[in-house]
């Protein structure tokens, strides 16, 4: 610390040199943020999500035969649509282990994920292989013969 | 006319004086022990512009977004002239030189070339090479195929499985929740901006070190002896002589593989279904294998602490010796990892697949394991307990 910058009593004073110093890299620190912030935001992704309570229409009820399942695109998202006797299903197609499509086999009802041979049953449970979860379960409702998947 | 440009140059530039620093560095004398082992880096450095090159004439016709990928990939195989060629040297030159750049920092680890004073060369040579294994991914995207849409949905959901923020590094990679037009972007912007130039500082950096510090010797650290004038071996013509050698057979290489094993374009990527038994490329099989072992976060930890490891390794070994026979304790831990990591590999490579050895038939599990398919079976019934 130089002479100059102590008072009488001897306690640091802060030249004027110095303060100056300080805002202009206080300054350009602030700038440096300002463009920061909104080019790191620029990078995030845009998700378009849709009214969450909406009901997305995937087919007719014929489409799907009894102990046959489909696979749809809603929002983005692959949903698994299977057909019992007496009612749909809706999970995600998305193995909750590493995110391949898992499939329906009707002959054995269960779904598969072709990648590490995930097992689930009927109601999306993991029951054999790596699958960490169950698949997330939507909610269907037929309406005039039309299927709608909740997403 | 020779003299006449040099002349005008040198009216403009101190020519002599530029020239001399440029002399130095080419006579200057490298350590006796300098091998063929050596030209692994200069090789690197050629697969990187050849691949900076052919990739220039892809992106004349490449076009990234999700509905014509796949078919300007097409078209630059079946229609563009010499396109095919292009095409395979570009995709056989990254695996190639995934292997190189791996094989050159072996021989670095063998021969103690990252102990004081050279562990900054070292760091950055670790950062080139995740960044070439980086390249490889973001790149195996781009021809938006079923196998390349599907490795990246695989490769992108470990990413989620970081803890904390996994959630949205995997979102942030993709651009939205699944693979789709948003990420083809992002890893082509990855692939053929960030990377390249990323790269290219980096290796100037590197290079810049590795001469400024001079090879490494044999010597103990700390004792190492300076290279005299007129000792060991002279830079130019010999060293540059071998390299020139090794970039020719390499460039034959490069293109016979071409020729002969061209990489197969498939199918066109379907978000809606998965095919069988789906795979990362090999250099991530040994990793996706031993991923299989663990609950994916605690797989994630052990995988990240591999690249970790590596940088750092040079601060970890702190012994003087240099020699390999003299450092029983690195060259055990080297060997055992490029003996687990060409195990664990070969597991992943054959894992989920059914392989007939001797006249018998086995299906391999995903653990690698193989169960033997009793003779006359009818075929393909996946799960048959052993
Ligand atoms: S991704 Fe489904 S079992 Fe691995």
């Amino acid at each position: 610390m130089k002479e100059a910058d102590m008072n009488r009593s001897g306690e640091k004073e802060i030249s004027r040199r110095t303060f100056v110093d300080w805002v202009i890299k206080g300054g350009l620190l602030v700038a440096l943020a300002g463009v920061l912030y909104p080019a790191l935001s620029y990078l995030r992704p845009v998700m378009r999500r849709g009214a969450i309570s909406e009901m997305e229409e995937v087919g007719g009820v014929n489409d799907i035969p009894v102990w046959g399942g489909k696979k749809v695109i809603i929002g983005g998202s692959a949903v698994l649509i299977i057909r019992t006797p007496d009612a749909f299903k809706a999970f995600s197609a998305v193995c909750t282990h590493l995110g391949c499509l898992v499939d329906w086999d009707g002959q054995k009802r269960e779904i598969i994920c072709p990648c590490h041979a995930g097992i689930f049953d009927l109601n999306g449970r993991n029951i054999s292989g790596p699958p960490p979860r169950p698949l997330p379960v939507y909610t269907v409702s037929v309406i005039n013969n039309k299927i709608f998947v909740k997403v | 006319m020779w003299k006449r440009c040099y002349h005008w140059f040198n009216e403009r530039f101190d020519l002599p004086k530029i020239q001399k620093p440029i002399n130095d560095q080419l006579t200057k004398p490298l350590p006796g022990h300098i091998s063929w082992f050596h030209t692994l880096g200069s090789m690197s450095f050629f697969l990187f512009i050849s691949q900076v090159l052919t990739g220039i004439l892809l992106l004349i016709y490449y076009h990234p977004t999700q509905k014509e990928a796949f078919e300007s990939i097409k078209f630059i195989t079946n229609e563009v002239y010499m396109g095919w060629l292009y095409r395979q040297i570009h995709a056989w030159g990254s695996n190639l030189m995934i292997i190189i750049v791996f094989l050159h920092m072996l021989r670095t680890f063998v021969t103690g070339s990252y102990k004081k004073p050279r562990e900054i060369t070292w760091i950055l040579g670790v950062l080139l090479f995740v960044m070439t294994v980086i390249f490889g991914f973001t790149g195996y995207l781009l021809p938006w195929n079923q196998l390349a849409y599907w490795a990246t949905t695989v490769g992108t959901e470990i990413a989620g499985a970081v803890p904390f923020f996994g959630e949205f590094l995997k979102t942030f990679l993709r651009g939205g929740t699944a693979v789709g037009g948003e990420t083809l972007s992002r890893f082509f912007v990855i692939h053929v901006i960030i990377l390249p130039w990323a790269l290219f500082f980096i290796v100037i950096f590197h290079l810049f070190c590795v001469r400024y510090l001079g090879m490494s010797t044999m010597d103990k650290v700390g004792e190492e002896k300076k290279v005299k004038e007129g000792q060991g071996v002279p830079f130019f013509p010999h060293h540059v002589l071998k390299e020139g050698i090794v970039l020719f057979v390499l460039l034959g290489v490069l293109i016979t593989l071409s020729v002969f094993s061209p990489f197969e374009l498939g199918e066109k990527a379907n978000p809606l279904q998965t095919p069988h038994a789906i795979k990362p490329e090999w250099y991530f099989l040994s990793m996706y294998q031993v991923l299989k072992h663990f609950p994916k976060s605690i797989g994630i930890f052990v995988l990240g602490l591999a690249p970790l490891f590596l940088l750092i390794w040079p601060f970890l070994d702190r012994t003087p010796q240099r020699h390999p026979s003299k450092r029983p304790v690195s060259m055990t831990i080297g060997i055992l990892v490029v003996l687990s990591l060409v195990i664990f590999g070969v597991l992943g490579w054959v894992s989920e697949t059914r392989i007939h050895v001797f006249g018998k038939t086995y299906d391999v599990d995903m653990y690698g394991k193989p169960h033997l398919v009793p003779a006359q079976t009818p075929p393909v019934q996946k799960d048959i307990a052993p």
